[in-house]
């Protein structure tokens, strides 16, 4: 199928005959390389849960961060091309910032996306006004909970962002995501949902399923200074890992 | 050699005429009789007052801002009846500044801007909190070279309840139930003070609480009694009411146009 498409999958910005950008679709591939992430919105907050895959034995796996904060109340988790998403999550979180000093606010987790979805599109191979030459590599699951309660949006290298209930990213996504759509409904605990997510990753990844090689965050409501709903990032800790996957 | 000689003495009467031009330039620009005080004062300033004064209170569920309209230069001369002081942001925010008319413009044309933007940024329209910290935020930017206005925002906050944030020219930002700015705010503070914040009443009296009613005729009587008494407030009350709930009300009183 790839045969018909070399003569229009050069150039970044250049349309196919048939309509389509075919960069932007093999980095849409691109994701599906990465390790796999979960994200599950819960009726007491929203959770994220990635594989953390080591490559070799050698590899140190705490050093591996596959769920990054982008400020208190949002979290951010991706698959693809890591190195890609350093720019993304650094746009997150500036934007973060940024809207926080502004007007002295938590930001919307809706917005942060949209700002990163923006930064997404920014890719061209005129070398003036773009900063990227080609389109990022990554998707991203941005989780928190801000004044419209938990929130969970899909983003994919097309700048495309979907509100989500339940999402899976990565190399073992449709397999993943087939799992949520039998296992979800909306009245779901976090204690569900984090057993949920682990089930799942176990089943889906290749090496065995322990508190090194995943990652797990959730962000809960809480109320700011002025009594106003936010999140609260926490990173779930190795002991309450270990317990949750040995009652797997 | 008596060729030569004139064009020396011609030189030396250009160079004469030359310093002596110089010494006088001096002498005009900077006199011996000329104080440091007096210097200061003749420096070129940026800024300049155009009088008037400008108030809002909040309630419970409404806010009410008022500003006279006149618009003087040194107090005496008016330059306009029907100056704008007032600016309607949005269904909820209202921005009323007094002070350097140039810079009340500028302030308000740069809120404008931020707020039509954000419509489109964050696809809805600024709440009046979130209008008030950017406010800050813009004043504080110009540390050094400050806006000359005394802001005053009012208008309903994401609770449905009243809000006034008073400002410095230089963005410290406090919410309190009224507040006054301009020229006779010396005036309607202690006013207000009195028939508001009730600073004056003993602990056993019953305060009577604050209808929009009796808001809107606090306002008028502040307005009555600072144009009779300061020279820089008159011609029109311009009342602005916001009201939880309801489109807002614009307003034109007559006041003293002596």
């Amino acid at each position: 199928m790839f045969l018909t498409r070399s003569e229009y999958d050069r150039g970044v910005n250049t349309f196919s005959p048939e309509g389509r950008l075919f960069q932007v679709e093999y980095a849409i591939e691109a994701v599906k390389l990465g390790s796999t992430s979960i994200g599950i919105k819960t009726s007491e907050g929203v959770l994220l849960a990635a594989e953390k895959r080591s490559t070799s034995k050698l590899m140190v796996n705490d050093a591996i961060e596959k769920i990054s904060k982008v400020d208190q109340h949002i979290g951010v988790t991706f698959a693809g091309l890591i190195a890609d998403s350093r720019t993304l999550v650094e746009r997150a979180q500036i934007e973060a910032q940024n809207f926080w000093f502004t007007y002295n606010r938590k930001i919307r987790v809706e917005d942060v996306t949209q700002s990163v979805a923006n930064l997404a599109l920014q890719f061209g191979d005129d070398d003036v006004k773009a900063s990227m030459s080609r389109p990022f590599g990554v998707a991203m699951l941005f989780a928190g909970v801000d004044q419209n309660g938990a929130q969970l949006f899909h983003l994919d290298p097309s700048g495309t962002f979907i509100d989500c209930k339940a999402k899976a990213i990565g190399a073992a996504s449709d397999g993943a995501e087939q799992n949520l759509k039998e296992q979800y409904h909306d009245a779901i605990t976090i204690k569900e949902g984090l057993k949920m997510a682990l089930a799942i990753l176990k089943q889906v990844m290749e090496e065995k399923l322990n508190s090194a090689n995943v990652e797990v965050v959730v962000i809960k409501p809480t109320v700011d200074a002025k009594q106003r709903p936010c999140g609260e990032f926490t990173r779930v800790s190795n002991d309450e890992l270990d317990q949750v996957i040995n009652s797997l | 050699m008596a060729c030569f000689n004139g064009i020396t003495a011609s030189a030396d009467a250009t160079n004469q005429m030359h310093s002596f031009k110089q010494a006088m330039r001096e002498v005009s620009a900077k006199p011996d009789w000329l104080s440091a005080r007096h210097i200061e004062r003749q420096r070129w300033n940026p800024y300049s007052m155009e009088g008037g004064s400008t108030c809002a209170i909040s309630g419970d569920n409404f806010a009410i801002v008022a500003s006279d309209t006149r618009m003087t230069a040194n107090d005496i001369n008016i330059l306009t009846r029907d100056a704008e002081k007032i600016q309607v942001l949005n269904d909820s925010i209202i921005l009323t500044t007094s002070g350097f008319y140039g810079d009340v413009l500028q302030l308000t044309k740069v809120l404008q801007s931020r707020l039509h933007k954000y419509r489109f940024d964050y696809r809805a329209d600024m709440s009046v909190d979130l209008c008030a910290e950017l406010l800050s935020r813009n004043l504080y930017y110009r540390r050094f070279f400050p806006y000359y206005t005394g802001a005053i925002l009012a208008g309903i906050d994401e609770h449905g309840k009243g809000a006034v944030f008073s400002y410095d020219p230089i963005g410290c930002i406090e919410r309190l139930g009224y507040s006054a700015s301009g020229a006779a705010e010396p005036m309607i503070i202690p006013f207000l003070d009195c028939q508001i914040g009730h600073v004056t009443l003993d602990e056993g009296y019953e305060k009577p609480a604050l209808t929009m009613e009796r808001a809107i005729s606090l306002m008028k009587d502040s307005f009555r009694g600072a144009a009779e008494r300061e020279i820089s407030t008159g011609d029109k009350i311009h009342l602005v009411i916001a009201e939880a709930g309801k489109p807002i009300v614009q307003k034109f009183l007559p006041l003293r146009e002596d």
